[in-house]
């Protein structure tokens, strides 16, 4: 290890007593997660009112005022729709563009490495109509970001995030289009912060506070500069200048405004699925992805499975829990059901792609054991270690060792 | 549990209703909507709702009693309130598509939007967007720092820069700034978006369309006034 700590101050905020939402199999360890006097997550509660209380008819006619109000007559980009061509993307610009006559200009960020589905799916989202600009950043200085995220935030995914959104906000002020249109707010649907519940959109104003304060990137330059990894030559005149959003006065000027296409539009995403296969020429995974049972959801990137195993590691919960407690509040699956397949595939160990990462990140399998037992050892309330063997203190159907 | 509070929806043939009587019962109370003045003259809490022209509203009201209904009302001192063109027509006249006479609740007028100008980031009218509301000009600062001028009103809770939607092209100007609760900005007007006087209530947005905070707002109509 370079440094042998963390940077990541939310897992200091994991409360210390473990407890799963009544409802669904996800954990209050999920960063920003709220139970409330019920048990049961804000998630669940969210996805109750999305069910039975909104009134989808009155949204739909917001989105239409929205829309109006940008789209072009000669036919110029009116909104930018950032994605990967994957279900949530594609369904979010086919409506836009057939359903509702825009003129998006699709964006991608490229994932560290497509796998071959991922490419495929890309592929075909480009050829069922829309303009697509794809960017790839620096390789060499990508990788030294996901090898110093990897140990220093437990990870190596994180430069991924900072580009995806600060890319979509650098062609907005470069193609002067202020309309943004993301999936849904991962906060909401899988459980975080609600402090935007129902407000569809975020402008200059929140961006101020939410991504330039402290910028996760300059702590990464830094100690990467400190431990060697970066050279200063390599770091000089902003090389990283697409990982961080456009100067906020620019935005205010073109009146940018980012709005959650699942405020307008009721969000399931294994319907959003069945659109893609239908519209957009997307293809599942022909096998499940490692550690969880589903097929459609996050397969593009050779990264992805390591994301969840991190947060397997942090958090207890890792992505059979996710995908497990958004179909049993979409109603396709029983709690029951979801806590089988928890059972069996939660936290299991992203083999396919483990050389390919460990070779990314120039790092050896001893390294590798070394910053995730870094992350176990500051998480004495999520692990034990029962004769040299981890174990889980609580998982959801009652089987920790603690439990 | 607290008793279900009632509430009385005016039906003149101007308004999104439903939504309204959706927002009611979701915040907790009871919705009854009906164009009977008796009924309406003897609610416990009254809205006015209104999507539309000025002139055709109040004429509307007119045509079957109801704005005598609403004056017997607001004498009762129980919670009235208004929104959007609802707000509007408690004001004392309207310059939408010739001069009106309103129900005069609230001293004032109601004018067009200025024209968007020319130069600069083009501002469209209808002003159909999510806008923050603040508190207005007139207060001063320091009173602000002790508590917030809207604790105890029908804005209680909310902070000074949460977001509505609104969907209008005429804004309302109090003649007593004071009873300018909120102000908004759009282009270049300043316009007064709550407005308040007495049991009097009246909002330029649309809380049913306006998520969590606008539940809030007929949340504390419900059971803070």
């Amino acid at each position: 290890m370079l440094f042998g700590k963390t940077l990541d101050r939310q897992l200091e905020k994991r409360p210390q007593e473990i407890i799963f939402c009544k409802k669904c199999v996800v954990s209050n360890q999920r960063p920003r997660i709220i139970l409330d006097e019920n048990g049961v997550c804000s998630a669940c509660n969210y996805a109750y009112e999305k069910h039975h209380v909104i009134d989808w008819d009155e949204r739909e006619k917001m989105l239409l005022e929205l829309l109006a109000r940008h789209r072009s007559k000669d036919g110029n980009y009116d909104c930018i729709v950032p994605g990967s061509g994957g279900k949530d993307s594609g369904y979010v610009s086919h409506q836009l563009k057939y359903k509702y006559g825009m003129h998006p200009l699709t964006i991608t960020w490229a994932p560290f490495e497509y796998t071959d589905i991922g490419w495929q799916n890309y592929l075909s989202w480009k050829d069922s109509g829309f303009d697509n600009l794809l960017c790839f950043p620096n390789g060499i200085l990508h990788r030294k970001l996901s090898r110093l995220a990897f140990e220093l935030l437990g990870d190596a995914w994180e430069p991924f995030a900072y580009g995806q959104k600060a890319y979509a906000f650098q062609i907005a002020a470069r193609f002067k289009i202020p309309l943004l249109f993301y999936g849904e707010s991962g906060e909401i649907e899988y459980g975080g912060s609600i402090k935007n519940k129902e407000r569809p959109f975020e402008n200059p104003d929140d961006w101020k506070e939410l991504y330039y304060k402290g910028s996760g990137i300059d702590d990464l330059i830094q100690h990467g500069l400190e431990a060697g990894v970066f050279t200063k030559d390599e770091i000089k005149n902003n090389p990283l200048q697409l990982y961080r959003p456009p100067d906020s006065e620019e935005l205010v000027k073109i009146g940018a405004e980012m709005h959650w296409f699942s405020f307008y539009k009721k969000f399931v995403p294994q319907e959003n699925y069945y659109y893609c296969v239908e519209n957009t020429g997307f293809q599942a995974n022909p096998e499940h992805s490692e550690g969880t049972y589903s097929k459609y959801a996050s397969l593009d990137d050779k990264q992805d499975g390591f994301h969840f195993y991190l947060a397997y590691i942090k958090f207890g919960i890792a992505r059979a829990t996710s995908d497990a407690a958004h179909e049993i509040r979409d109603g396709h699956l029983t709690r029951d059901e979801g806590i089988a397949l928890v059972r069996r595939y939660d936290g299991a160990f992203p083999n396919r792609h483990f050389k390919w990462f460990l070779n990314y990140l120039n790092i050896t399998e001893e390294e590798f054991w070394e910053v995730i037992n870094l992350y176990r050892t500051i998480s004495p309330h999520v692990w034990r270690n029962v004769g040299g063997e981890w174990k889980l203190r609580h998982n959801v159907w009652g089987g920790g060792v603690d439990d | 549990m607290k008793a279900q509070p009632n509430a009385t929806i005016i039906d003149y043939g101007r308004g999104n209703l439903f939504s309204i009587e959706r927002a009611v019962r979701h915040a907790g109370g009871k919705a009854e909507i009906t164009d009977d003045p008796a009924r309406i003259a003897s609610a416990d809490r009254l809205i006015l709702p209104g999507v539309g022209a000025f002139g055709e509203g109040i004429s509307k009201l007119k045509e079957k009693g109801i704005d005598e209904a609403i004056y017997q009302f607001v004498q009762t001192a129980r919670p009235f309130f208004g929104i959007c063109l609802g707000m509007q027509l408690i004001f004392n006249e309207s310059h939408e598509f010739g001069l009106h006479q309103g129900l005069g609740l609230i001293k004032g007028k109601v004018i067009r939007f200025q024209d968007p100008r020319k130069e600069g980031p083009h501002f469209k009218i209808p002003h159909i967007e999510w806008s923050k509301i603040e508190f207005p000009e007139s207060i001063k600062a320091s009173n602000i720092a002790d508590s917030s001028p809207w604790q105890g009103t029908i804005l209680q809770g909310l902070n000074s820069g949460s977001y509505f939607y609104f969907v209008h092209s005429f804004i309302c100007v109090p003649d007593d700034i004071e009873s300018a609760l909120a102000e908004s900005t759009y282009g270049e007007d300043r316009f007064c978006s709550v407005v308040h006087k007495d049991n009097i209530w009246g909002c330029q947005f649309h809380p049913e369309r306006s998520g969590s905070n606008g539940f809030s707002i007929y949340q504390n109509f419900l059971f803070n006034l």
